[in-house]
């Protein structure tokens, strides 16, 4: 069953970050792109619970903080060969208000074990190969 | 504004190519460009006039700018007449057909001539060279030698030098036997020794030339008409119809004297290649002095095109020329032979190793000082000799086992001599092209050897490097190895290298992370970079900065180090390792009040608050009342330090005192990789000093060896030795000076014990030490703005940057 949320004015969404948002019992992250869009994603990374509204933009390509998986915000498809991210319906409405579109379907869980541990963007250093 | 007027006096390879290097940097907008030639023609390669002598390549191959490349480029060209006078309080020259030009400013690049010694019969009684007798400088000469020689018998050539072999190698395919006259004790004494003058000699004689040495000319003998022979001091005598002199070249400086300049061996320049005497008066090439030398060969000339051409356009003001290294690769009497730096042992540390093999014409001699390559001849195989002359460039030091300087040991096929290249190899040595260059060129589309030579100027100069450009682009293109050429970038996600980008920043007036993108990247952003463009554009613009939040990492937007659970750690600044008992307490206050889940010690000499929420950070940060510790970005980190001089026995230096200072001077500034420091008190090195991006050891007297490229990290390596300062201001100074050379030239996350492997010790100290580049003062202007701009981040606790920046969660009614 979909539910819609207001989150507010557009702008206290910095440009390209993201926030938490607390929705019912889901919380959920939401970013604003450089270039106006506004996109809705579960809130945690799939492989070790990030915070995904954390992560750096690059247009609506996003990097997880932890272990840079990589995701497209706009369909949720992993951009580095792992697994997908549950995306939410997001838009604005013409006075400027954030809208997010909740829906029943189920986040990716978290698989703790699963993938590498690399951060090449944050300050972690990459082990030598 | 208008344009201005450059005028060049010199249209060879020198006034050439800094025209060339004008116009690549958008001077077509900014000069009226005219040249002025003394020559009919238009550039071409004088390095080539061998091959046109020996009939390998003809007049019109080895143009380089024909004349229709002034016309295109808006060029104006006065060719065949010498610019006699220069009035420099008009700014006007003018040429010997007539021609007065104004100037705003001026190139001179009047290159050499050939040097005629004072013989008796040399030239006529209208002081020309007598007819059968040659230099060997000009397309001009090169005719005459050769309509000559076709009726010649017998030919002698004076000067034993580079050019006076390649003379009398090419004089033997027009028919005539060929004797070469050489002054010295073996044969090109400028790049050989005796062993390997004598193994040359053996070779050319094999080939038909005679060799006679310490033979000094003393006549040219004559009939009047035509040439009979030469006499020697030694009172021989020499038949010949026909004479060609290479007695060394002698620069054409006379213009300069005329018009006033200081004049020496040569017209004497500064480090951008002015003349010391006038700042809008330029001069490059064999005609110019600097810093004492006078070079002769294309490579040093080149540099300083550049040089000049950085200047007047105001690319990079800053721009200045240290002087060449001589290293030459070259084919006499089809020998190859590498040459670079002394030819004999000088000092009692200096250690030669040698090979020779007489009957295959190898010889192999290398002359190591201090672990450096300072001097080196290869003949017969030079196929080490890429390797070593990039080594003797850049003063990097050698393997223990010398025996593989000079042989490749079971080396398989030549693929993979080709793949183990690294990329910054020079491959053209004379416009100075590395295999990476060559990479980047067939990567963006290249796939012909003569695209990328056109694209590079590789092989363009002497052209012995043209078998091994068009195995590198087989390599690239027909090969399964790409090269991926964003190594070369700050960041992988803007193409250029750091020195570029920085300039290109400043140029476009770009101060914020998206219009970097916008500008320089076509638009795409790439997140992996953000972070990197951040530093940079705060390093150059400081306060001025515009501050995208959203492309700094998390950590740099929170204040503090990640956790994996999103939590983050807080660790306030503690110089040295030292606090007093009352921030102890509060540090205890601060951990019970929050519950903070863990208090640590850090590696880095401070206590380490783990796992507080973001929403805590602004109330943690108010009560802690100390400021930020940095440990969570790329930038000065911390400074460990062990006891000192206060209570330590063993003490020689106050390494606490030290500590403090680093800490509170370099706080917060941000570079391209951590900066890890420590101080240590004495040489036991209980702070390990030694393996820190920067450390200072005491050794007495108040006295401090300054370490840099230290790691114990993932890479473990031991810092070289910077130079050893007096006080612990000049330890701040040299460090800062350091810091900002790293900031401004470092790849992003390139920590230090990379970058001074790749930069080079040598130059390192010569920058920072010695201030080679006169860089010294803007370096610690430079830094000191940063330091003036550092901001306390933490006070974002009562002013937050961004909407909801501390909120882990926002609720929503």
């Amino acid at each position: 069953m979909a539910e819609r949320y207001s989150l507010g004015p557009l702008h206290l969404l910095p440009a390209g970050e993201g926030r938490n948002f607390k929705l019912g019992d889901r919380k959920v992250a939401v970013f604003r792109t450089r270039d106006g869009g506004v996109f809705a994603t579960q809130a945690s990374c799939p492989h070790r619970a990030g915070p995904l509204a954390d992560g750096l933009l690059g247009g609506h390509a996003l990097v997880c903080p932890l272990h840079d998986w990589l995701f497209d915000l706009k369909t949720g498809s992993s951009l580095n060969g792992n697994c997908n991210i549950k995306t939410y319906s997001a838009s604005v409405e013409p006075d400027g208000t954030v809208m997010v579109e909740l829906d029943d379907g189920e986040e990716v869980m978290a698989m703790p074990d699963a993938g590498t541990m690399v951060s090449d963007i944050g300050t972690g250093t990459s082990p030598p190969a | 504004m208008g344009k201005r007027k450059l005028v060049v006096i010199g249209n060879g390879m020198a006034g050439a190519r800094a025209v060339e290097e004008v116009l690549a940097r958008g001077g077509a907008d900014m000069f009226d460009i005219t040249m002025f030639g003394d020559e009919r023609y238009g550039n071409y390669n004088r390095i080539l006039l061998s091959n046109v002598l020996n009939g390998s390549q003809d007049p019109a191959e080895i143009v380089m700018n024909p004349l229709d490349w002034y016309a295109e480029n808006g060029i104006t060209l006065h060719s065949g007449a010498p610019v006699t006078d220069i009035d420099r309080a008009a700014k006007t020259v003018r040429s010997s057909a007539g021609v007065h030009v104004h100037y705003d400013y001026l190139l001179i690049a009047t290159g050499s001539r050939a040097f005629i010694p004072p013989v008796e019969g040399m030239t006529g009684p209208d002081g020309k060279l007598r007819n059968g007798v040659f230099a060997f400088r000009t397309l001009d000469d090169c005719d005459g030698i050769i309509a000559h020689a076709k009726k010649s018998t017998q030919a002698a050539v004076i000067g034993g030098g580079l050019l006076g072999l390649e003379a009398a190698r090419g004089l033997i395919n027009h028919g005539c036997a060929v004797h070469v006259i050489h002054i010295g004790n073996h044969l090109m004494e400028q790049q050989l020794d005796g062993p390997a003058g004598a193994m040359l000699r053996a070779s050319m004689e094999a080939m038909g030339v005679t060799v006679h040495l310490k033979k000094a000319t003393t006549a040219v003998t004559h009939d009047g008409e035509k040439i009979t022979g030469l006499a020697f001091k030694d009172g021989t005598t020499l038949d010949c119809d026909m004479v060609v002199v290479s007695a060394g070249i002698r620069p054409n400086a006379e213009i300069g004297l005329r018009a006033g300049l200081t004049v020496e061996r040569a017209i004497v320049v500064d480090d951008k290649m002015r003349s010391v005497d006038d700042s809008t008066v330029y001069v490059v090439g064999e005609c110019a002095q600097h810093r004492g030398r006078v070079y002769g060969l294309v490579a040093p000339l080149w540099d300083q095109a550049k040089v000049f051409a950085e200047n007047i356009t105001g690319r990079n003001r800053d721009a200045a020329y240290h002087g060449s290294k001589l290293a030459t690769k070259l084919k006499v009497m089809g020998v190859e032979v590498a040459a670079m730096g002394i030819t004999e042992p000088v000092e009692e540390r200096d250690e030669v190793v040698q090979f020779t093999e007489p009957k295959r014409g190898t010889y192999k001699k290398l002359i190591v000082r201090d672990g450096r390559l300072v001097g080196g001849i290869l003949m017969g195989d030079i196929s080490k000799a890429a390797y070593l002359m990039q080594a003797f460039d850049r003063d990097t030091p050698l393997p223990e086992e010398r025996l593989s300087l000079l042989f490749d040991i079971g080396a398989p096929a030549e693929k993979v001599t080709l793949d183990e290249m690294p990329d910054e190899a020079q491959v053209c040595n004379c416009n100075g092209v590395t295999k990476g260059a060559i990479g980047a060129c067939v990567a963006g589309g290249m796939k012909s050897a003569l695209a990328v030579m056109k694209a590079t100027r590789g092989g363009m100069g002497c052209g012995s490097c043209k078998g091994l450009i068009n195995e590198l682009v087989e390599f690239y293109a027909g090969g399964e190895v790409e090269e991926d050429p964003s190594i070369h970038y700050y960041v992988p996600g803007v193409p250029l290298p750091t020195d570029e980008l920085i300039d290109a920043i400043k140029i476009n007036g770009l101060k914020s992370v998206s219009s970097v993108f916008k500008v320089l990247a076509g638009g795409k952003e790439d997140p992996g970079s953000k972070p990197g463009l951040a530093v940079l554009l705060s390093m150059i613009w400081k306060s001025e900065y515009e501050d995208e939040r959203d492309a700094k990492f998390i950590n740099d937007r929170m204040h503090g180090n990640i956790q994996k659970d999103g939590t983050f750690s807080v660790i306030p600044e503690m110089p040295g390792g030292v606090c007093t008992p009352d921030e102890l307490k509060r540090i205890a206050d601060v951990a019970v009040k929050y519950n903070v889940p863990l208090v640590k010690l850090t590696g880095g000499q401070r206590i380490d608050l783990v796992g507080v929420p973001r929403d805590d950070l602004p109330g943690v940060w108010r009560d802690l009342g100390m400021p930020a510790g940095h440990a969570w970005g790329k930038s000065y980190r911390t400074c460990k330090s062990c006891i000192g001089t206060d209570y330590c026995r063993f003490g020689l230096g106050d390494s606490m005192a030290l500590a403090t200072k680093i800490e509170n001077r370099f706080r917060g500034i941000d570079s391209p990789g951590k900066l890890k420091l420590a101080t240590a008190g004495c040489p036991r090195n209980c702070s390990e000093a030694y393996v820190k991006d920067i450390g200072a050891v005491a050794i007495g007297d108040g006295k401090w060896e300054i370490y840099i490229g230290g790691a114990a990290g993932a890479h473990i390596r031991k810092g070289d030795l910077l130079c050893v300062v007096g006080s612990h201001d000049e330890a701040l100074s040299v460090m800062g000076r350091f810091i900002q050379y790293y900031r401004e030239t470092a790849k992003w996350k390139e920590r230090t014990y990379a970058y001074v492997e790749r930069v080079g010790m040598a130059k390192l100290k010569s920058i920072v030490v010695d201030d080679s580049d006169g860089i010294g003062a803007r370096l610690d202007r430079s830094l000191q703005e940063s330091i003036d701009a550092y901001v306390d981040p933490w006070l974002e606790r009562d002013a937050p940057a961004t909407s909801h920046q501390f909120s882990s969660l926002i609720p929503v009614p």
